[in-house]
């Protein structure tokens, strides 16, 4: 007798697990498929269908922390983070469709090409992970990582546009970036402007 | 070959014996219709900020429309081009959209 | 095997045809090419590609590498918007839509061969052609600007881009109490109430950031050529002391080493900041071809097709047009003409009948700050009598008053229509 309850439970926990199993995936499922939805009605159109960017005036989002990405999102709608261009695309966006479309673009990637200037690139390199000793700049690496991957409350650098990156580091510094702004803007503000566009040529590469 | 919708009512109104001037053909309404996508998206489906109208109820949009022509519903310039329409023409187009994907 | 239809040029519209639909075997289907990706072209390239279930191939010709809008443009010269938000890139249309591009520039036309040259040394052969090349500036009309560097210095930025951000970075260079001189030309021009909207962009940001400075507007035509009484409004309530416009200034010649405007019948003026507007024509593509048959100016065309009447398989969109009475030159007026000759060029290709009773409309919004926007409207139908394109009776209007919803259709307006042309 016991034998059989035990069984009996032990199969009513698999069902519940496969069910939940199930669920859960298929909520995945509805999460991307929202997101899939929400990107092709308009995303696309400047960040490309996978957010893979073709013009360097729209950042790339393909591969980026999810986390980061709905947090900017949360940021251009609640003003935290100026944009002119933005704030109407997420104005009635919610939070699970923010992290929705921070999931999706996590799962694309990119093509990533070599930098146009190697010499700028490797100036580049040797800020991004050594630093400036002399200005007491830090190395990028030791927060962004030695692969520029990032972290869940870090962007990832890699393989992003130089233009976009330099203009991030350039708003930091005049605090025109208005979020994420307590540490980068220590940061940018010993940055000179051939450093920025060292660094940022280097990682479009990475 | 994709023999689409509009193409399949096309050709059996141009068969059925030329397009008279009251009933449009399929694709005449298409290209009504495509002129509103300037604001309503392609398709009639809208960017954020502006109302899509692809899938919409046919009878709603005829209403709505009716009424911007009439003065009764307020406007800041669906009425004016509302006026621009015949009544026939309006139900066509709604038609066209109410059909479009969502 | 699929029956291919060739309607030749010329035959009476509506020839029935059995579906008969595009060969796409091979991906050898009739050929577009398309000069030019602004409103109109890039609109009737996604379109021909659509409406031909991607059976016609299209290639669309363009020396710029992204698209760069003019409508909002004048918010960048404000100050409120920035170059990203008027920059939209061409990739879908490929990507999404098949579209061919070339960056390049066409040099010649050949309408008897339909051979199109290149600058680059490319040559492509075409069934039909659609010529959209904008507008051109008739700097012969004022000699001083034909001189070394003097349009370097003395900006129109009425095409926008790299003249955008350099007139706003003259604005920001001038000192408080300075003049901003902005010389608009005859009608027809491109964009009529385009440099009224810039008038109020500059007055705003001068309100804000240089309030001794003047924004003197010299209007060649008699009057305000589009919302004359909602811009007036405007400038005597919210720019008033800054604004001041002058009607009937036709500008001769300029003088760009000392910033001097010359006139027909006034006296010089000098400014700080010259924006001078030339005259203007179609563009030189289309003037070299012999497709300006209105005046060597403007195009003349047959509106249920947009077909030239010089050329035969070649279609006219856009500003390059000589337009139908009372249809401006608007963006959004060439995205319509791109949208009713695509459908057109479809049908002639395809076998189909051309739609003979075409309608569509004009939305003109102007910011008349960075929030507030008036707008013009009207809705145009063919007329089988005249044979050209009529605005409807009772249709149409402005705004009764300036107003911050309208400006956020108008940021919507925007959105969309980049949308439908370039996505």
């Amino acid at each position: 007798m016991k034998k059989q309850n035990s069984t009996r439970r032990l199969l009513q926990a698999a069902f519940l697990l496969s069910v939940a199993t199930l669920s859960a995936s298929a909520m995945a499922q509805a999460d991307e498929a929202r997101a899939k939805k929400i990107v092709g009605g308009s995303c696309f159109v400047c960040h490309g269908a996978e957010g893979e960017s073709s013009s360097e005036v729209f950042p790339r989002l393909a591969g980026q922390h999810w986390e980061y990405t709905a947090k900017q999102l949360e940021n251009f709608k609640s003003g935290k983070r100026k944009s002119t261009a933005m704030a109407d695309m997420v104005a009635k966006l919610t939070p699970d469709e923010m992290a929705a479309l921070g999931k999706f673009f996590e799962k694309q990637t990119a093509a990533v090409e070599p930098p146009k200037d190697a010499d700028l690139a490797a100036v580049g390199k040797f800020i991004y992970h050594k630093g400036n000793k002399y200005s007491g700049l830090a190395a990028c690496a030791s927060c962004h990582g030695a692969e520029a991957k990032g972290t869940t409350s870090l962007p990832r650098l890699a393989g992003q546009y130089a233009a976009y990156t330099e203009t991030q580091l350039k708003q930091f510094n005049q605090r025109e970036r208005t979020n994420d702004n307590a540490v980068m803007h220590a940061i940018t503000s010993k940055m000179s402007p051939l450093e920025m566009a060292a660094v940022a040529e280097y990682l479009s590469g990475k | 070959m994709k023999f689409t919708k509009a193409t399949v009512a096309a050709s059996l109104l141009i068969l059925s014996g030329w397009v008279h001037a009251q009933s449009p053909s399929a694709l005449q309404v298409r290209s009504w219709a495509a002129a509103c996508a300037n604001c309503h998206g392609t398709n009639g489906q809208a960017q954020p900020g502006m109302e899509s109208l692809a899938g919409v109820n046919k009878d709603d949009i005829v209403k709505k429309m009716l009424d911007f022509k009439a003065g009764r519903k307020p406007a800041t310039i669906m009425h004016q081009l509302a006026k621009g329409y015949s009544d026939d023409q309006i139900q066509a187009i709604a038609a066209y959209f109410a059909a479009q994907k969502k | 095997m699929q029956r291919r239809h060739f309607l030749q040029s010329g035959s009476a519209l509506g020839a029935v045809s059995l579906m008969s639909g595009c060969a796409t075997v091979g991906g050898k289907g009739p050929k577009v090419v398309v000069i030019g990706g602004g409103y109109a072209g890039a609109t009737a390239a996604k379109y021909i590609r659509m409406w031909s279930d991607y059976g016609i191939q299209v290639t669309l010709v363009e020396p710029n590498s992204t698209f760069i809008s003019c409508p909002i443009s004048n918010l960048v010269i404000g100050g409120s918007k920035t170059m990203a938000d008027i920059t939209t890139p061409y990739d879908n249309l490929v990507k999404r839509h098949g579209v061919q591009m070339v960056q390049d520039r066409v040099t010649s036309i050949d309408a008897d061969k339909r051979v199109v040259k290149l600058a680059g040394g490319a040559e492509l052969t075409y069934d039909r052609l659609i010529v959209s090349p904008g507008v051109d500036f008739m700097w012969d009309s004022l000699p001083g600007m034909t001189k070394p560097g003097a349009q370097d210095k003395v900006l129109h930025a009425w095409k926008a881009g790299a003249q955008t951000v350099a007139l706003r970075k003259q604005l920001e260079a001038m000192p408080d109490g300075g003049v901003f001189a902005m010389s608009i030309p005859l009608a027809p021009y491109r964009c009529p109430p385009g440099p009224y909207e810039r008038a109020c962009q500059v007055a705003e940001y001068f309100t804000k950031a240089k309030p001794k400075s003047k924004v003197l507007i010299l209007d060649a035509n008699d009057d305000v050529t589009s919302k004359g009484p909602l811009f007036k409004k405007a400038w005597a309530e919210r720019y008033k002391g800054i604004v001041e416009y002058r009607a009937k200034h036709r500008v001769t010649d300029v003088d760009a080493s000392t910033n001097t405007l010359k006139f027909e019948f006034n006296d010089d003026i000098k400014a700080n900041v010259l924006n001078v507007i030339p005259e203007m024509r179609a563009g030189d593509i289309a003037v070299n071809a012999g497709l300006a048959t209105a005046n060597k100016r403007w195009c003349e065309v047959d509106f249920l097709t947009f077909e030239s009447k010089a050329a035969k398989n070649v279609h006219v969109l856009g500003d390059s047009i000589q337009i139908a009475p009372g249809m401006p030159k608007s963006g959004h007026m060439a995205n319509q003409h791109g949208k009713t000759c695509a459908a057109a060029v479809v049908a002639l290709l395809m076998g189909k009948q051309v739609n003979p009773a075409p309608i569509y409309n004009n939305t003109c919004y102007s910011f008349v700050s960075s929030e507030d926007v008036v707008h013009v409207s009207s809705v145009h139908r063919y007329d089988a009598d005249k044979k050209t394109m009529l605005t409807v009776p009772g249709s149409g209007g402005v705004s009764s008053a300036a107003n911050e919803l309208e400006g956020r259709y108008a940021h919507a307006w925007a959105r969309n229509i980049w949308a439908d042309t370039l996505a």
